[in-house]
Order: C-alpha cells, then sequence, then structure tokens
C-alpha cells in the first residue's frame, strides 16, 4: 500500500491524521479506492476526471502534471502527496 | 561599505562562522529588504533580519496590535493594542539594532499598489496572511524581477520556498490558481501558535540573509513541507513553468478575488 500525505485542509478525510495508506497500482486508482473508504475525496481533488487546477499532487516528491498525471504507476513503498496552496500567517 | 568596530563586536559570533565573514556582512549591510506582514511570520522574520544586520528594512503592514495577536508576535505586548502595527514593530527592532534602518509602512498591500510598492528592494519577504496579498506581492516581484522568500502556516503545517527570478519556480508556476473559498481556513478559523510561525519565519530569514550574504540557498525550485505534529520535513523538486502568467513568457495580470479570502467553512481542515 503507498503512503498519501495529505494537507492539512483535507484532513477532514483521514480523521486528522497527516498520513494514511491505501491500495491501487495507480494514482487514479489510489484515489477512488481512498473515496471508496472516505466517500467525497474523489470530488474533493478531481473534476472531470482531471486533477483540480488548484490542487498539487506528487509521486515521491514529484509532480506528476510533469509525468503521467493520475496514470502515475504507484508501488507499495511510493509516497504520495496531495496539496492545495496554504495562505496563513 | 565598512564596518564600524561595534558593528565588528556586534555581528562576531555570526563572523565566526566558517563561510560568513566581512564581505559577507559588509553585503547584507548595504541590502534593502520588504518584508510584507508584520503579524505571525513577519517578527520573526524582522526580528532575525534585524539581528543579522540587514541594513534597511521596510516593515509593511497596515493592521493595528490587537489582543488575539499576541499568543505569536513577539515584537508586541498589551500596551500596544491599537497602536499601529508596523511602527510598532520597527520601533522594537531599531531598540534591538540601531545600526540598521527600519521603516515602517503603514499600508495595505494590494494588486494595484503591490508592483510599485516592491520596486527597488534587494528581496522581499513574505509574511502575509491571505491569497490575496500573497499573489499580488508573487507577481510584483515576478515582474520587478525582486527575489522573494515564501513562508505561509496553517495549524501544524508550514511550508517555505525562496523564488529568484529568472531561475525558479514562483510561488504561481506552483499554484496557478487560489483554492476556491472555504476550501483552506485561515489561521483565524483553523488555528496557529507562535512556535509555528516562528519555525516558518526563522526559516525564511536565514535564507533570505544566506541569498544576500551571497550564499548558497537550499529552497530553491523547492517547497519545503513540514508537519511538526509529526517533525516530517519534506521537500518537493518544482519546475518552472513557461506559460506561468506571473515569471512566464508573457505576463497577465490575475488578481485573486478578496472573495477568496472567506472566512467560510472553518470546520473543512478541523480534524
Amino acid at each position: 500500500m503507498a503512503t498519501v500525505r495529505l494537507a492539512t485542509p483535507l484532513r477532514k478525510f483521514s480523521d486528522g491524521k497527516p498520513e494514511i495508506t491505501a491500495e491501487g497500482a495507480t494514482l487514479e486508482e489510489v484515489i477512488k479506492n481512498i473515496d471508496s473508504e472516505r466517500p467525497g475525496f474523489a470530488d474533493k481533488v478531481l473534476e472531470n476526471g482531471e486533477i483540480k487546477r488548484f490542487i498539487n499532487i506528487y509521486v515521491n516528491n514529484e509532480d506528476v502534471r510533469m509525468g503521467e498525471g493520475l496514470k502515475t504507476k504507484v508501488g507499495d513503498k511510493d509516497v504520495i502527496s496531495i496539496l492545495p496552496a496554504v495562505s496563513g500567517g | 561599505m565598512s564596518l564600524s568596530l561595534d558593528e565588528i563586536k556586534r555581528y562576531s559570533r555570526q563572523l565566526v562562522l566558517p563561510d560568513f565573514g566581512s564581505r559577507e556582512q559588509r553585503r547584507l549591510k548595504k541590502s534593502k529588504v520588504a518584508v510584507t506582514g508584520a503579524g505571525g511570520l513577519g517578527c520573526p522574520i524582522s526580528t532575525y533580519l534585524t539581528l543579522a544586520g540587514v541594513g534597511r528594512i521596510d516593515l509593511i503592514d497596515m493592521d493595528r496590535v490587537d489582543l488575539t495577536n499576541l499568543n505569536r508576535q513577539f515584537l508586541y505586548g498589551p500596551e500596544d493594542i491599537d497602536k499601529v502595527k508596523a511602527e510598532r514593530a520597527a520601533e522594537a527592532l531599531t531598540r534591538i539594532n540601531p545600526e540598521i534602518e527600519v521603516n515602517a509602512i503603514n499600508e495595505k498591500v494590494t494588486y494595484d499598489n503591490a508592483f510599485d510598492l516592491l520596486k527597488g528592494y534587494d528581496a522581499v519577504v513574505d509574511g502575509t496572511d491571505n491569497f490575496p496579498v500573497r499573489y499580488a506581492v508573487n507577481d510584483a516581484c515576478a515582474v520587478n524581477k525582486v527575489p522573494l522568500f515564501h513562508g505561509a502556516v496553517l495549524m501544524y503545517e508550514g511550508r517555505a520556498m525562496s523564488i529568484i527570478p529568472g531561475e525558479t519556480a514562483c510561488f504561481r508556476c506552483v499554484f496557478p490558481e487560489a483554492p476556491p473559498a472555504g476550501m483552506v481556513p485561515t489561521c483565524r478559523e483553523a488555528g496557529v501558535i507562535g512556535a509555528m510561525t516562528g519555525l516558518i519565519g526563522s526559516i525564511q530569514a536565514l535564507e533570505t540573509i544566506r541569498y544576500l550574504a551571497d550564499q548558497e540557498i537550499a529552497l530553491k525550485n523547492t517547497l519545503l513541507i513540514i508537519n511538526a505534529d509529526t517533525m516530517s520535513f519534506d521537500k518537493i523538486r518544482l519546475t518552472r513553468r513557461e506559460n506561468c502568467t506571473a515569471c512566464g513568457e508573457k505576463f497577465v495580470p490575475k488578481p485573486v478575488d478578496e472573495v477568496c479570502d472567506t472566512r467560510i467553512a472553518a470546520t473543512e481542515g478541523r480534524s
């Protein structure tokens, strides 16, 4: 299972925890699997089958938009980070 | 620009650092830096720039001190409540280091005035607390080609990145759009503790000092994400976007609507 790190604004889907684990061979499958356990998650990060413009997703600290996007392959040891911008100060 | 005997003594502990000497100190002395926001981030940022001997610091903030600021904004005390923040901070910093010049600019940064306000600096350090001003500061620094040292905090999560125009990704390269209203709560809604803004503000100050002193900096093309509840420090690699509307081939003004910074959905970020 891959590790999924959620930025603070998304942690209502992880009971407040900074990271969860999820099954899936691709990023898309991982998001779908999280959504099946935590309904509403996919709607929060995806729109019309694409990653929302104000959400960034990194697999092993690399931006998936620069690679294969939702089709990015994900393995057991991979770390996925999902984050919008934050602005507090 | 030479150093006085008093300055050599005042800065002696940093002058003995193996990669920091008289040349680096003199570079700091002739530097001119703007700090946007004199709040949770602005206090540690401006304090450490002051202590290190940055020659001129302009503090830009339009707020007045409020009792709710005092859990984290350590340049103020109860006697400062209702006083102009930038002025009180400038006085406190001048007391700490009278060798430097600290100016208070009691003004609100907007998309309309940011480009003029943030011109002619060696660096800008962003300690503001909302998306409209953050995007205004980013776009102005990209257009004016002024290095920008970014930091932001939400609960126990903190972020920092250093932006060198023409060389590294800017804030808008990473986040082309602000999240919609209500998705990302403000510190007022979600909460913030002083040690957290202190941590991120110190990182911003250190990157700025090293940059001004002509040393290598660590957060170029890098977004540092700290989760202090687990003490994880992650570095995300960033890439410039050629079609970025701020620093790309063609600048396109894109002010972020104030509506984006609404005070709703406070529960979004809570556990």
